[in-house]
């Protein structure tokens, strides 16, 4: 069903690391949860009972993954280097301001696309109790493309399912240069809460579910505007299969979790030890451009959260103070001014709501897009390194051929020609070796240059549709504000 | 950024003043004694008010004269009223609150410690918003000294006092000192008796007049209201000037961010952005404009108001002092009676009780009487004109974004 690089689904956990895990179920990540969703209608695909059978082999995932040089800084992938910029949202944000949202990321996902699919990820609901617990959420497609099965599929996922189809992903195309696009990232926070919750209706109401699900929503539509990934087989597997394979090796604590660690030092080592001499400005001037974008978003971004939460606070804070004048009102004993005061506090009620609604789409469609970029950006990154280790293969490949060719030379020098068939031999080895690598290199530089000005599109695209998404809804809080302010004034000029 | 230079001091100076003598409507019918603070001069750590007075009473030596005061001169007569009982039945106005630059003073020093951390552009624009806040305070502060000034040179009977026109004619320092500490000592403990006789007074005394029982429970329920209500607005405000900060944080990093685009020059988005930045300052100024508006408007009404509902109180304490003064000579002439001793004493101590306990209730009645319909139409006012204020910037405010973002979908 999948690519044959995949390793067959079984339960590492058990066979590896009986010991530990106990304990990993005990520090309840989330993706500890074992058991699959079990589906009554007969599938294709094998379902995986883990609990069934714990099988005797032992294999390491990430051996199998594989085994190119790549794999190094594939690595990097789900691991934890990437900034936490999430932010807890503490109050209960209303509908209204969720159908604001779900329209602002609609349009700006969908109105630039260019291939035509939309993927909705809604009715997030609570499967299994207790420690075992996990949120499940509907995946529904609308395509015209024609390699899909049907034009509308609707598939149940969770997040590892989201994390497992991400490591397959950037398994595949990051490697060739092409930016896969990050997944949201894991909370323990998040699922201790869920785990913990009573109902299926509490877990849902967690804060945390909704942001999750629009960042699980964000991550499939940016994926299917990718002109190579919405291809992808995994990908349509994920989207059309009822089943999927449990993903196993997104554990944080796994035997794969540990290698992935370990490597992630390596590359971050290697990342400090090669120096590259770049020959190509065009690569200069875009990794100068990248670090000051980044540098940039990183400061809006941070001025946007600093905004939600301030006007979060600021929505606490006229609540109090609504309440605060209505009881003002009921203790004036001049009846007008007393009305005026239960109106001014009407006033300030509804300008909280406004306030919260206000805050809830700066959240989730601006500061919460802005935190994307921020990742994709670091996923760009990543790929500009996958180049300078190519160019390092390439380089390497040149010495090999010069120290044989300087073999060579010694040899006839000194008149021993017994050998130097041989050698002339694997000098045309290495050579074949070094245009190879240098056409590894040459085509990678040519994808990602490709793959740079699809996002420099698409950013322009989304940030141009962010920073309307943020005015417009500035304007319509006005214009809500006036409204209110013009209901309180017949009652203040009533006061006589 | 220019107009903004310009024209930001200009309209805080305008609300400022204004404003603040419009918080509390000021009876100037009588124009026998007009009062102002001319000029002020904020030195070090104090504020030098130029008090200038214009008059046509005899009891003064000249027309018009100016003065210069501090900040302790204004509680010196404030307390002097208080103390004075000839003015026991009359409502005190509530002195001026001691400016405070301290915040702000912070703020500038924090300013200048990081000011290599900042880029030029930002460090003037703090700058000149640091010296916008400071300027509002300052101003709101020389028009709360000049609000009690002159509620006390309109008022009928508190005009006439000694003290009063010594703080405005005498040229030199009034020399008065702060308190030391063994007066502030006594002050606290004169405080707690008063606290714990107030409560006793107001709550327990039996008081045949139902004008003063309903105003002794309507006070102090009042007071308790609006002094939470007065906390509960300043946080708002307080958080609503940090959401019209970020706006411009918002701003500075479009406008870099602007910057970034153009270097990359895929299309002419970083154009937008600029517009964008532009857009975002004018949103910030009106944004911020809008909350120091509920500020002056709402707030300091609210404050002003708790505070005088304060000097309402202290009257209903005063009158109750007396009532209980008059029941005690009334128990002592009982007493003298009975006995047959003394009783032209008690008797005429129990006159002059009661010859005060009445004038005061009589005065404080009026007084009370006055300060319902000063506050209705000071609520009134200023509710008015905060309903307008928020109208107007809310609509500026739409204007704006309407004209950025036309631009920006074009």
């Amino acid at each position: 069903m999948s690519d044959s690089r995949e390793p067959p689904p079984f339960d590492d956990e058990e066979t590896e690391e009986e010991e530990s895990v106990k304990q990993a179920e005990v520090v309840s990540q989330e993706e500890v949860v074992t058991k699959p969703t079990v589906v009554t209608e007969p599938d294709p695909v094998p379902v995986v009972k883990e609990a069934a059978a714990p099988e005797p082999v032992k294999v390491e995932p990430e051996l199998l993954d594989d085994d190119d040089d790549d794999d190094m800084f594939e690595s990097a992938s789900a691991s934890a280097n990437l900034p936490n910029i999430s932010i807890e949202v503490p109050t209960k944000y209303t509908d209204t301001a969720k159908d604001d949202y779900s329209k602002a990321s609609h349009s700006s996902q969908y109105d630039s696309k260019v291939n035509d699919i939309t993927i909705q990820v809604s009715d997030p609901h609570k499967v299994g109790d207790g420690m075992n617990a996990y949120m499940s959420y509907r995946v529904r497609t609308k395509t015209s493309i024609p390699s899909f099965k049907r034009a509308e599929l609707a598939v149940d996922r969770r997040f590892s399912d989201f994390l497992g189809i991400h490591e397959k992903l950037l398994a595949k195309h990051r490697h060739a240069g092409r930016i896969v696009p990050p997944a949201p990232e894991k909370s323990i926070v998040g699922m201790t809460l869920i785990k913990m919750s009573k109902t299926d209706e509490e877990a849902v109401s967690i804060d945390f579910v909704e942001k999750r699900r629009a960042a699980l929503e964000r991550y499939l539509n940016r994926v299917a505007r990718h002109n190579t990934l919405v291809q992808d087989q995994d990908f349509r597997d994920f989207l059309e299969q009822e089943e999927l394979p449990q993903a196993t090796n997104t554990r944080a604590l796994s035997g794969a979790g540990v290698m992935r660690l370990v490597k992630n030092v390596e590359g971050a080592l290697s990342k400090i030890t090669i120096k590259m001499t770049e020959e190509d400005s065009w690569f200069e001037e875009k990794q100068q451009q990248i670090e000051s974008l980044e540098q940039q978003l990183r400061k809006l971004h941070a001025s946007f959260e600093s905004l939600v939460h301030h006007r979060k606070e600021l929505a606490v804070n006229t609540a109090l103070f609504a309440k605060s004048s209505a009881t003002l009102g009921n203790a004036e004993e001049h009846t007008a001014l007393s009305r005026a005061l239960a109106q001014l506090s009407d006033a300030f009620e509804k300008i909280e709501n406004v306030h919260q609604e206000q805050s809830n789409t700066d959240y989730y469609a601006v500061a919460e897009t802005l935190a994307d970029y921020l990742r994709i950006i670091t996923e760009i990154k990543e790929i500009f390194m996958v180049r300078v280790k190519s160019w390092q293969n390439w380089q390497n490949a040149e010495q090999n051929v010069q120290r044989k060719k300087e073999a060579e030379a010694k040899m006839q020098a000194s008149g021993r020609t017994d050998k130097i068939a041989q050698i002339q031999a694997d000098i045309k080895e290495l050579e074949a070796r070094v245009q190879t690598c240098k056409s590894d290199f040459d085509e990678l530089s040519a994808e990602i240059k490709k793959e740079m000005q699809a996002f420099e599109q698409d950013r322009v695209v989304d940030f141009r549709q962010l920073v309307l998404i943020f005015l417009k809804n500035l304007m319509k809080s006005q214009e809500q504000n006036i409204k209110n302010w013009e209901a309180f004034m017949p009652e203040a000029r009533a006061i006589a | 950024m220019m107009d903004g230079m310009d024209d930001s001091p200009d309209l805080l100076a305008d609300g400022g003043e204004r404003n603040g003598q419009r918080s509390v409507s000021v009876d100037l019918t009588d124009n026998s004694l007009l009062v102002d603070i001319s000029d002020a001069l904020s030195e070090k750590d104090k504020v030098k008010f130029t008090v200038h007075t214009k008059t046509t009473m005899k009891e003064f030596k000249g027309n018009e004269f100016s003065v210069v005061r501090q900040h302790e001169e204004f509680v010196w007569l404030h307390d002097s009223y208080v103390d004075d009982e000839r003015y026991a039945g009359l409502l005190i106005p509530p002195s001026p609150l001691r400016p405070d630059f301290e915040a702000s003073r912070d703020k500038l020093a924090k300013l200048s410690e990081g000011e290599g951390s900042m880029t030029k552009e930002e460090f003037s624009r703090m700058k000149q918003e640091l010296e916008a806040e400071y300027l509002a305070i300052f101003k709101k502060t020389v028009a709360m000294h000049e609000i009690f000034l002159c509620r006390l040179a309109s008022h009928p009977t508190l005009k006439n006092s000694h003290n009063f026109r010594v703080f405005l004619e005498y040229e030199k320092e009034l020399n008065v000192r702060g308190k030391n500490k063994k007066e502030k000592i006594t002050g606290f403990f004169k405080n707690i008796t008063k606290t714990a006789d107030e409560t006793l007074l107001l709550s327990g005394q039996k008081d045949s007049d139902e004008f003063f029982e309903h105003e002794k429970s309507f006070m102090s329920e009042y007071h308790i209201r609006i002094k939470d209500a007065t906390l509960k607005i300043d946080k708002v405000t307080i958080t609503h000037k940090k959401c019209a900060n970020d706006y411009s944080h918002i701003a500075m990093a479009l406008q870099s961010l602007a910057t970034v685009e153009n270097s990359i020059a895929v299309c002419l988005f970083g154009k937008s952005l600029l517009k964008v930045h532009e857009s975002l300052e004018k949103v910030r100024k009106l944004e911020a404009r809008a909350a120091s508006d509920v500020d002056l408007k709402l707030a300091d009404l609210l404050r002003y108001y708790f505070r005088d509902t304060q000097a309402c109180k202290d009257l209903l304490y005063r009158r109750a002092r007396t009532l209980a003064n008059y029941e005690n000579a009334n128990k002592e002439l009982d007493k003298a009676r009975s006995r047959g001793k003394n009783v032209p004493q008690a008797e005429a101590q129990q006159k002059t009780a009661r010859e005060k306990f009445e004038v005061l209730s009589e005065v404080g009645k009026q007084e009370l009487t006055e300060f319902k319909g000063r506050r209705v139409t000071a609520f009134r006012k200023n509710l008015i004109e905060l309903g307008e204020l928020q109208l107007k910037h809310s609509k500026a405010m739409v204007q704006v974004l309407k004209g950025c973002i036309s631009t920006i979908e074009q």
